[in-house]
């Protein structure tokens, strides 16, 4: 019992002193104090403009009323399930993208970050993949030897918790790219080789 | 109001850094979008700035886009400077335009036109004074894609007065021509304040001390 209000008592001491540290950076970002940081302007985040988590059956809806296929990998790194699918919200209905998240501790977080696989659903660029593999991708070809994607180990990568980039690939099926971000280059060609069209049910 | 983390450079510790926006999204991903922005010219202080833009969203997940606009704050001396911004698979770059400079009161045009430049992943961007270029340049990215255009008023304080905003004109690049918007969905922080004129056009107001 004892044991038990200890470790309760330090929980909440836990919670009061990150919730310190947040209202501290907070009220710093009011007196306007960057610290001299890289400077960039922002579009709104995705939930601002609407972006919201939607339930398998709704976005099998979704898959339907566009009359598409989605491909999702049928491997996954270890311990890692699905945790959250994003889409944006219109007042004529679902758009596009589509962010599917998979994390091995519950995470929702659309974006792009060190702990989870994330791949977000787009329409096809008119770019040939082969222009990204000139940019320095490494190509990604499926068993047919066709150039499906590639991968970029080292992509710039804002939305991270602690590092400055992580590997991105960026794949085309069709009619659709597929920009999926994941800690591991060789676990990245691994999901991507393994996708294959969702079905209902 | 929006908080971004961002990490210093001199510090390892997250900034979260106030964004409000007044604004419109398009909805859907096309490869160009142009508009109007009638330049105004507020009081801005202290580390705060204000730039008002068009913009395509390549990638929300990664936090990718590419913008073009004008700017005042401490990162231009307190001056009005045209600007082209991304951000992509290579990093963050800013081109501060220097052949040209913003006037208070006057309405530029603002394009940025997606196509096969080059190398098939290049962005034409283009500032207008009626039908004079003043300036242009052309941007690579990687991913070379469009979810969504925007056209955004951004501040990063409260007390900036954004009285006058005005954008219009706001259309999408079909490949061959440029029609104008027919949807939006409209964005606007407190205290800001906007009149949706139709799906193009918008004027904004509000904030300031």
């Amino acid at each position: 019992m004892r044991g038990r209000l200890i470790l309760i008592s330090v929980a909440i001491l836990l919670a009061v002193v990150v919730m310190s540290v947040i209202i501290i950076n907070y009220v710093s970002a009011g007196k306007s104090n960057y610290y001299g940081e890289e400077v960039a302007k922002e579009p709104p985040s995705f939930e601002v403009i609407g972006g919201v988590v939607i339930s398998h059956e709704k976005f099998m809806k979704f898959v339907k009323s566009k009359g598409i296929s989605i491909y999702l990998p049928t491997k996954l790194p270890e311990g890692f399930s699905l945790t959250a699918i994003w889409v944006r919200n219109t007042s004529h209905g679902f758009e596009f993208p589509l962010i599917i998240v998979y994390s091995k501790s519950g995470i929702t977080d659309y974006r792009a970050r060190e702990d989870t696989l994330g791949i977000e659903v787009t329409r096809a660029s008119p770019a040939p993949l082969e222009q990204y593999v000139k940019d320095g991708g490494i190509p990604v070809y499926n068993a047919q030897g066709r150039l499906i994607g590639v991968i970029f180990p080292d992509a710039y990568c804002p939305t991270c918790i602690t590092q400055k980039t992580l590997p991105l690939a960026i794949v085309r099926i069709d009619g659709l790219d597929y920009l999926i971000s994941f800690k591991d280059p060789e676990m990245l060609k691994t999901i991507i080789l393994s996708m294959k069209p969702v079905t209902a049910g | 109001m929006s908080l971004y983390t961002v990490f210093a450079e001199s510090q390892q510790v997250p900034v979260f850094r106030l964004r409000y926006y007044v604004g419109y999204t398009f909805g859907r991903g096309y490869y160009g979008i142009s508009g109007k922005i009638f330049t105004i010219n507020p009081s801005v202080q202290d580390i705060n700035y204000i730039a008002q833009w068009i913009g395509i969203t390549t990638s929300y997940s990664r936090g990718y886009w590419i913008q073009v606009g004008y700017n005042k704050g401490f990162d231009t001396n307190y001056k009005l400077k045209f600007y082209v911004e991304k951000k992509d698979k290579n990093g963050h770059s800013i081109i501060w335009v220097s052949s040209a400079t913003p006037s208070a009161g006057t309405t530029y045009t603002y394009i940025i036109i997606g196509g096969t430049f080059d190398n098939g992943n290049g962005w034409k961007v283009i500032i207008r004074h009626g039908v004079n270029e003043i300036y242009s340049t052309i941007v690579y990215t990687d991913p070379y894609t469009s979810e969504d255009l925007q056209a955004f008023s951004e501040t990063t304080s409260d007390t900036i007065c954004i009285d006058g905003t005005h954008f219009s004109s706001l259309s999408y690049y079909t490949g061959r021509s440029f029609p104008l918007w027919d949807q939006h969905e409209a964005h606007v922080d407190e205290p800001y304040r906007i009149q949706e004129v139709s799906d193009y056009e918008f004027i904004a107001w509000g904030g300031g001390s």
